[in-house]
């Protein structure tokens, strides 16, 4: 899922660049340029909620005597 | 006593150091032996011992000799040093000035070294082909290094710098010693087995050039080639190249810096986002405004009196759309922070706001293209109408053309 989500990411970045550019052009009818414009908007806005999540966590894997690994929370 | 020649101590000192400084003498003698009594001085001098079963000799190394080398002298450690013999008349003690120092047996350490890095390479270990490509956003980093490493503080904190959102994880290996090894191999193998961590980094800060053979190590190189995720490798300070850096999808200068090459600038990224709304809310104004311009020109012929009315409805249609791209834009961003408010705020000169407020509605299909005539509905196709406040879908009964 991880990699799925970067990988889309990315390609949100790139398309909406592309938007960018198309609009740029400016020889779309108005309708395309529409929902192009829509498309971009969503990108931008689900790129900038990603960069902005939560803060993440900080932990230690520790690895248990059975060969198991758990993961406690770690100061710095 | 009369008629002798009677020499002061300094004067006696004098000769026996003549003779011992003698050019070609001890001018430059290779010594082996084990060094003991080792202080390093707050000066940079270091002095120590050097001894074997049947003798010692006082040593001194300068500062400026000390500062260049390439690892540290240690209490026991067995080495070979070049030097001159010299006489420190104050003490009545000749000493060996230390030039250059090998440790015994680094020799070997580096051939075996070459060996192993040229079967490695044959093996196709280090081959550009099998680097892996680096996440664009990773949102798990898996760090291994030692606990208490100051590294470790530096690199999260530059993470929480460049990106807060990143998750790191911890996995604790020895990074030094006789038991590094098997610790940092499986350490690596723990780190690729986290489901979610989507990058490995593997850094140490600086040490003794012992201190860092663990990543030349044989065993730790194949469990960095094995991993399935990409590894960063940042060892020692820059200068330190290792096996381990070879083996690595990336090498990174120092552990601060592999977390830069990690993680994109959250605040880099924001910007650019912001710019390319900026720069879309532009391209659609003057479209717009151009459109306009058109349509004026169109709607103001005489002969045009009747059909302007629906280009009327077609500019009202394309506010509606405007006011409504704006209003779904602008509350889904302003929660998420002001700097993209106010782009998104450059898009109100869109259009003259609240023309679906006074009462008027448009119609598209849903989710898709404007209507802009009755032509372009078919009885019983679904429509979607556009109001103020929310949209309405309805199947289509009839279709009348002409006034209504």
């Amino acid at each position: 899922m991880d990699v799925k989500s970067e990988i889309n990411f990315e390609q949100a970045m790139e398309r909406l660049e592309e938007i960018v550019g198309k609009l740029d052009v400016g020889d779309l009818p108005l309708d395309e340029s529409l929902l192009l414009f829509e498309e971009g908007v969503s990108l931008a806005r689900q790129c900038s909620v990603r960069l902005k999540d939560a803060e993440g966590r900080l932990e230690m894997l520790l690895k248990r005597a059975n060969g198991t690994a758990d993961t406690e929370p770690l100061e710095i | 006593m009369e008629g002798m020649q009677i020499l002061t101590v300094t004067e006696l000192t004098r000769c026996i150091k003549g003779v011992i400084e003698a050019e070609d003498l001890f001018a430059a003698v290779w010594v082996r032996g084990e060094v003991s009594n080792l202080t390093m001085h707050a000066s940079g001098h270091v002095y120590f011992s050097l001894k074997d079963e049947g003798a010692v000799i006082r040593s001194v190394m300068w500062s400026n000799v000390a500062r260049a080398m390439r690892f540290t002298l240690k209490e026991g450690m067995r080495i070979t040093a070049l030097g001159r013999v010299t006489l420190y008349e104050k003490q009545g003690q000749y000493q060996l000035s230390v030039t250059e120092v090998t440790p015994d047996g680094i020799g070997a350490m580096y051939a075996a070294l070459e060996e192993l890095k040229d079967k490695l390479r044959e093996e196709g270990m280090f081959d550009a082909s099998r680097k892996k490509p680096l996440p664009p956003l990773p949102r798990k980093i898996a760090i291994i290094t030692s606990r208490t490493a100051a590294a470790l503080r530096d690199m999260v904190s530059i993470a929480r710098r460049r990106m807060p959102c990143v998750d790191i994880l911890l996995v604790p290996a020895l990074m030094q010693g006789a038991d590094s090894e098997a610790s940092v191999v499986d350490s690596l193998r723990l780190a690729d087995s986290v489901p979610d961590a989507d990058l490995i980094v593997l850094g140490r800060g600086g040490g003794s050039i012992e201190d860092l053979w663990t990543f030349n190590s044989e065993q730790v190189v194949r469990a960095i080639c094995a991993c399935a995720k990409p590894v960063i490798s940042a060892i020692g300070h820059e200068t330190d190249f290792t096996l381990a850096d070879m083996a690595a999808d990336m090498r990174a200068p120092t552990p601060s810096a592999a977390m830069e090459m990690a993680l994109p600038d959250s605040r880099d990224l924001l910007s650019h986002i912001e710019a390319a709304v900026s720069g879309m809310a532009t391209s659609l104004r003057s479209k717009m405004s151009a459109l306009a311009t058109r349509l004026d020109s169109s709607a103001s012929a005489p002969c045009m009196s009747f059909p302007a009315r629906m280009l009327e409805g077609r500019w009202q249609r394309l506010d509606m759309a405007g006011d409504r791209l704006f209003n779904a834009f602008s509350q889904k961003l302003s929660r998420h922070g002001s700097r993209l408010g106010e782009a998104t705020g450059r898009l109100e000169s869109l259009s003259p706001l609240g023309v679906l407020s006074r009462g008027y509605t448009a119609t598209r299909r849903p989710g898709g293209e404007l209507l802009r005539g009755v032509r372009d509905v078919l009885p019983g196709e679904t429509i979607e109408t556009l109001f103020f406040d929310g949209s309405v879908l309805s199947e289509v009964k009839m279709v009348k053309e002409g006034d209504s």
